[in-house]
Parts: C-alpha cells; structure tokens; sequence
C-alpha cells in the first residue's frame, strides 16, 4: 500500500511532504487519494497535539489503574479522555470521540484469546512492550475511511505524519467507523473467536508498528542532522534532495513489503 | 557538485578523533562575536535580543540532539567508543610514521568505513526513545543535568523554584564560563546582557518543545562567587495552567 | 615550576632550530601535544561548531547572502582573534621567535592548531624560496554537521575566521603574510588547504616574547 508522508512544524506548516510507492508501480496513489491526503494528514493534528501531552499515549485503553509502571506521575492522570474533554472546551466531542476510535485500536487482548493471533510480525503482547512508555511514536491515532494515520512527535515538538493509504477500493464503513472495537483492535491480527476476520483492504490497512517506529526513528535521525547545519533555518521546508533520497531509502527498507 | 555530508555522519559523538577544542578560542571568539552584535545594536534591550537569538538555535539543536543520543542504548554508546578509540589510535600511529605504512592507512580507512556503516543509522537500533519532558520540573533538570554538563562540563550551581510564585524558576551559574574573561564588562547591566546568548539556549530549548516561557539574566554575586549569573526563567501562563490541568494530583 | 619548565623548553627550542627538520618536528609534536594534555583548559568542540555556525549564519542574513562581503568579516573577526590568541600561544609554549619559515609552519602546525584546536594539520607545497607553504586540514572541526547551500558553492569559505586567525597571530610576531582558502571540501574540492606566503618581516616593532 502507498503512503503519504509528512513532517508538520510548529504552527502546522509542513516542512516535508512525500508519497512512497511500491517500486513496480503496483502501489501507486489514486489522484483522488493524492488530494485527499492532505486533508486526512491535518484533520488528525488536533488528536495528535493532545496525545502530545498525555503521559502514556500509547496507554490508550488500558489506563484505568493496572497499569502503574512504578511511576508517582502516572497518578492521577486519568483516562485521556475525560482530560481531553476538560481542555479542549468546544471541540469537547469531537476529541472525545476520537479518543474512543482511537483507544480501539490499541485494545489487545492478554488474555487465552491471544492464543488466536495469527502468525503476523509481532504479536499483540510485543506490540504493547514495544510501544510501553514510549511517547515519541505514537503508533495510530485516526483512522479515514479505511486509511490510517500513524504519528510520531520529535522532541522540538515537529509532527511526522503518515497517512497509511487504502487503494484496494473503499472501506467498509461499518466496519471502520461503528467503534467495532474487536474487529478494529490491531487490524494485521485476526481474532477467531469472534469470527469477524479483518483482512486488509476490506477494513483499516494494517501497519506494522515495529516497522513503522523505525522508519520514524531513522527519519527523526536525519532531521536533527538537518537541523545541525547551520544553513537550515529553523522552521523551513526541507529542501535538500539528498535529505529526499534518505527518506525514501527508509521507506523501502521499513515499509515495503518484502 | 559534491555529495551531501552531512547525513553521513553518525550522531554519535565518537566517530571523529577529536572533541574538544580550547576554551580560550571559545571565548575569544564569544567575545568578538559580542563585540559585533554590541557595535550592530541601537540599545542594550536590542543586544540582548541579537545575543539571546544567537542562544536560541543553540537551544534547539541541543534539544533535538542531547535527547536523540540519550535514546541510544548504552551498547552501542560503547561500542562506538570502542572503535572512536581505535580510529584516533591509528590516527597517531599515522602522523608518527608517515612515510611507509600504507597498510596502516587503509586499515584506519576501513575502520572508519565500519564506523560509519555502524553508526550512521542509529535510529534502527533504538528499542525505545527516550520519553519526551512533559513536566516543567522533569525538563528544568534536563537543563540542569545533561545540558549544562553538555555545555559546560559539570551541572548548574542550583535549580530553584521561586516560593509563592508557580511560573518562575531560576537555573544558577556560579562561574558562567563564557563571560569569566570578558573585559568590556564594565558595569552590572553590560555584564549581564553579555550573558544573553545563555538565556536564548534555555528559551530556545523550552520553547521548542512546548514551554514558552522568557528568560532573562540577573548578576547576583556572592562574596565567594563574585560573577554568579541567575537566570531567572518565567513560565507563560498556558504552561502552568497545561500542567495543572493533565499532571496535577488529586 | 611550569615556568622553569618551559623556559628549559624553549632553550631547548632554540637549540633545535640548528638540527635537522626530522628532530624539530618530533620536538613540536612531542610539545604539542604535551601542552594540550597538561596546559590547556578544554570544552566541548561540538558546542565550538555550533557557535560557530550560527554566527556564520547571522553574518549571512546580516549581509544579505553577500559571500564576498562574509569571507572579508569572518577574515576580521578571526583578525582580531588572532592578535589575543597570540599572547595566549606565547605565555603557553614560551617558544621563541623562529628563525624561518620552516620552523614557523611546523610550529603552526603541530604547536598552534594542537593546543587550539586539537588538530594536527599537514604541510605541503613549498615554493622554491621556502617563503610559501600551504597547510592542508585533513580534518576541519568547525565543518562538522555543514552543508553549502547551493549559490555559496562558489563564493563562500565557510572557514575563513581561521585565515584571519592566521594573518593576525603571524603580524604579531613581525611575519606579515597573505593567508587564503585555496580550497575547500565544503565546496566539493578533494583537500581543504590554506595558503601562507610571507611578504616581509616587519622590523619597527620591539620583539615580544623577550624581556
């Protein structure tokens, strides 16, 4: 599947925009998607400026006590929920409801049913150690029509964005949006006992977070060298082609399929 | 049209042979890069301000880069040593003899080949990035700490959270290294305004990620340190009330 | 107890510039690369570049990307430098004047740029008089982490503060030079090499170093 890739400054301007393709052609975007892309990318900042300041992002649904890390911050915190609402005023409903679709995504079962998860990368258990305490990545946070929106925050505050695309005809509606949450809970899994078998294409595109941290990680890796040389001015679009080149170097290593 | 270098090198500090310089080229050059900024300006707010935005991109590369090299595990940290170590060893076997030993030369050569294959990508190799400061006081001691040490070699005098006052802390130097030597320092306004560039790495750095706040320097000696600079750091209210808000305990 | 003991060395100095080059070198090196190890208060090198680089860039916004007018400032900016720096380098290595240029540019080199920079530079292509050498940075550390822009390729040198470091150190000690970026990495060039030609010796001043 083809991505759309940007990195989005303070004050929501983006520094960097890319689509990936698949290296045949076979993955290639629809015009329609192309313009869309865009939109999809900017109506998930808001989400993504309010995990930004939650103490576990990735803690999504699982917050509510068990989870204690040995931390004295993570007390009182509360479900991210009830403080998005309280800060966000008038957009109140919206973040809230955001906040349930996107606690769907990362509600995995610990429990015998696990035992289903099909033979994908990495099993749920490993996903939640991997994506534990991180706030950097913050795996997916919205979700359009079957497209997928992955994040990940650098330290100065820049937003990597990546609108993980569905070209394999138009979701599901029910399926995305009615917060099914054991269909829509890891989408490359499958959960048996339910009997609802999420195939890509037909639901959210699947993403690998294992994969998907990297790519972000060694991106992040090569804007602090942009930033490093002092011909960069802060806050302006990244031109350098070599800068291009890398990133698409770390697509294919991390996000094609092999 | 020469290749791009910059994305060849690795973020670890130990991939070149050399990572100190002298402290006296610093402040000379501190110096005369004050003297041209206090020449260019109108008024002494207005030099504070050219100084304070010099510090400002400081800040934010030292953000990005002191946080991004304390996600890279302690493994690799030393392993790259390691091989920093033999690379600057080799160096000095080179410059001894350097008349006949062409096998040394490439050896060094593929030593640093493999230091940049190693290293060059450490993103790949990170399980987990360290977190992002969230917390006035969690991201204060990082300034405190790592900062300051990166910066000048040892921790700020002290951390200070001003009493009554939930927006104002107040980070202290006892012996601020770039202003020790300067000499045009003639009064207590010119002394602290030279310490400006300071103040501009502290904001640049909070700002950036996500606390605005204003910085300025204040020249409060004690009979023991008689040069003791306190940068007195002011939250905007948005951060204070962000932090009630998400962090406070019930 | 430092002083007797430079003092035993630049006697020692002076001795030296009588025998060969391969002994006088060593000599430099060896004091070099002591004077850096006992003598020298160090700091971060990435802190030095950054500073650097950010008083490059407001140059640049300053006078409007006019590269010409950048390398004249970064030259006298390293001028003045240079005329401080020199009283430093004397108190430190107490070495007395030197005889020629030979001497002179293995004391830049192995002596100067060691205990300033911690870099050893090489030197090569003498002219026939030996009055003209070039001093070729293997490594240059105020280049880490940059990139040219594009319309600077052919204009700017990035590094030009240490020309003027140069030219003002060496008038201080009665060498008045012409020092210039031949060429440069940054700029896609192989080396990156300094030329130093000696115009005259001035002679009107009292000798420093001496009392």
């Amino acid at each position: 599947m083809p991505q759309y890739f940007a990195i989005v400054g303070n004050n929501d301007c983006p520094l960097y925009e890319t689509e990936f393709h698949g290296v045949n052609g076979k993955d290639t975007m629809p015009q329609s998607l192309k313009e869309l892309n865009p939109f999809i990318l900017h109506s998930s900042l808001d989400i993504i400026e309010d995990l930004q300041w939650q103490l576990q992002p990735n803690n999504r649904s699982m917050l509510s006590g068990q989870e204690n890390n040995g931390s004295s911050l993570l007390r009182g915190s509360g479900p991210g929920g009830v403080l998005a609402g309280f800060e966000a005023g008038g957009s109140n409903l919206a973040s809230g409801f955001l906040r349930s679709t996107s606690a769907s995504f990362n509600n995995v079962s610990l429990g015998p049913s696990s035992s289903n998860v099909n033979n994908t990368s990495s099993s749920n258990a490993a996903t939640q150690q991997l994506l534990k305490n991180d706030n950097c990545y913050l795996s997916r946070v919205d979700h359009f029509y079957g497209h997928v929106v992955t994040a990940y925050i650098t330290y100065s505050g820049l937003k990597l964005v990546m609108v993980h695309c569905n070209v394999n005809g138009v979701a599901d509606g029910t399926n995305s949006n009615n917060n099914n949450n054991s269909s829509n809970s890891n989408s490359n899994t499958f959960n048996d006992s339910n009997n609802q078998v999420m195939v890509t294409g037909s639901g959210l595109v699947s993403v690998d977070d294992a994969k998907c941290k990297k790519f972000y990680q060694e991106v992040h890796e090569l804007y602090v060298k942009t930033l490093l040389n002092p011909f960069y001015k802060l806050g302006n679009s990244i031109d350098n082609p070599e800068f291009n080149t890398r990133v698409h170097l770390i697509a294919n290593k991390h996000l094609r399929a092999r | 049209m020469p290749a791009s270098r910059i994305y060849d090198h690795s973020l670890l500090p130990h991939g070149k042979t050399q990572q100190e310089v002298s402290l006296s080229v610093m402040t000379l050059l501190y110096q005369e890069m004050i003297q041209r900024l206090y020449k260019q300006s109108d008024s002494i707010e207005h030099f504070q301000s050219k100084l304070n935005d010099v510090g400002y991109r400081l800040g934010v590369n030292v953000l990005e880069l002191l946080n991004y090299r304390a996600s890279v595990p302690v493994s690799i940290i030393s392993k790259a040593k390691d091989l920093g170590n033999t690379m600057s060893n080799s160096n000095t076997v080179i410059t001894n003899n350097s008349t006949s030993n062409a096998p040394t030369t490439s050896s060094n050569a593929s030593t640093l080949s493999n230091f940049i294959d190693e290293f060059n990508s450490l993103g790949k190799d990170i399980p987990r990035m360290k977190r992002r400061d969230l917390q006035i006081i969690d991201i204060l001691q990082f300034i405190h700490g790592t900062v300051w040490s990166y910066l000048f070699g040892h921790v700020s005098s002290d951390l200070v959270k001003a009493q009554g006052n939930e927006t104002e802390y107040r980070i202290i130097d006892n012996e601020p290294q770039w202003t020790q030597f300067i000499s045009g320092a003639r009064n207590q306004l010119h002394y602290e305004s030279c310490n400006y560039m300071l103040c501009g790495v502290i904001q640049g750095f909070l700002k950036e990620s996500g606390f605005p706040c204003d910085v300025s320097a204040h020249w409060q000696p004690s009979d023991e340190q008689p040069q003791r600079i306190v940068f007195l750091i002011q939250f905007h209210q948005q951060v204070v009330a962000r932090e009630q808000l998400r962090y406070s305990r019930a | 107890m430092s002083k007797s003991r430079s003092s035993s060395l630049s006697a020692h100095a002076a001795a030296l510039s009588s025998k060969s080059t391969a002994n006088q070198s060593k000599f430099f090196k060896t004091l070099g690369e002591d004077i850096w190890k006992n003598k020298i208060e160090k700091i971060n090198a990435e802190l030095f570049v950054m500073t650097y680089g950010v008083i490059v860039q407001q140059l640049c916004q300053d006078l409007n990307n006019d590269y010409i007018k950048i390398n004249e400032n970064l030259f006298s900016m390293g001028y003045n430098i240079g005329v401080r720096l020199i009283e430093d380098f004397l108190a430190r290595t107490a070495l007395p004047r030197c005889p020629n240029m030979t001497m002179t540019s293995e004391v830049i080199s192995k002596v100067a740029f060691k205990i300033f920079l911690n870099i050893t530079p090489q030197i090569e292509n003498w002219n026939t008089n030996r009055d003209s050498f070039s001093i070729i940075l293997t490594e240059n550390p105020l280049t880490e982490f940059v990139e040219l822009p594009q319309d600077a390729m052919k204009q700017l040198w990035y590094s030009n503060i240490i020309c003027g470091v140069l030219k003002g150190a060496l008038e201080m000690v009665q060498l008045d030079c012409d020092v210039n970026f031949m060429t440069d990495v940054l700029r896609g060039d192989l080396t990156t090499e300094i030329k130093i030609k000696l115009n005259k010796i001035l002679k009107d001043e009292i000798p420093l170093g001496e009392d």
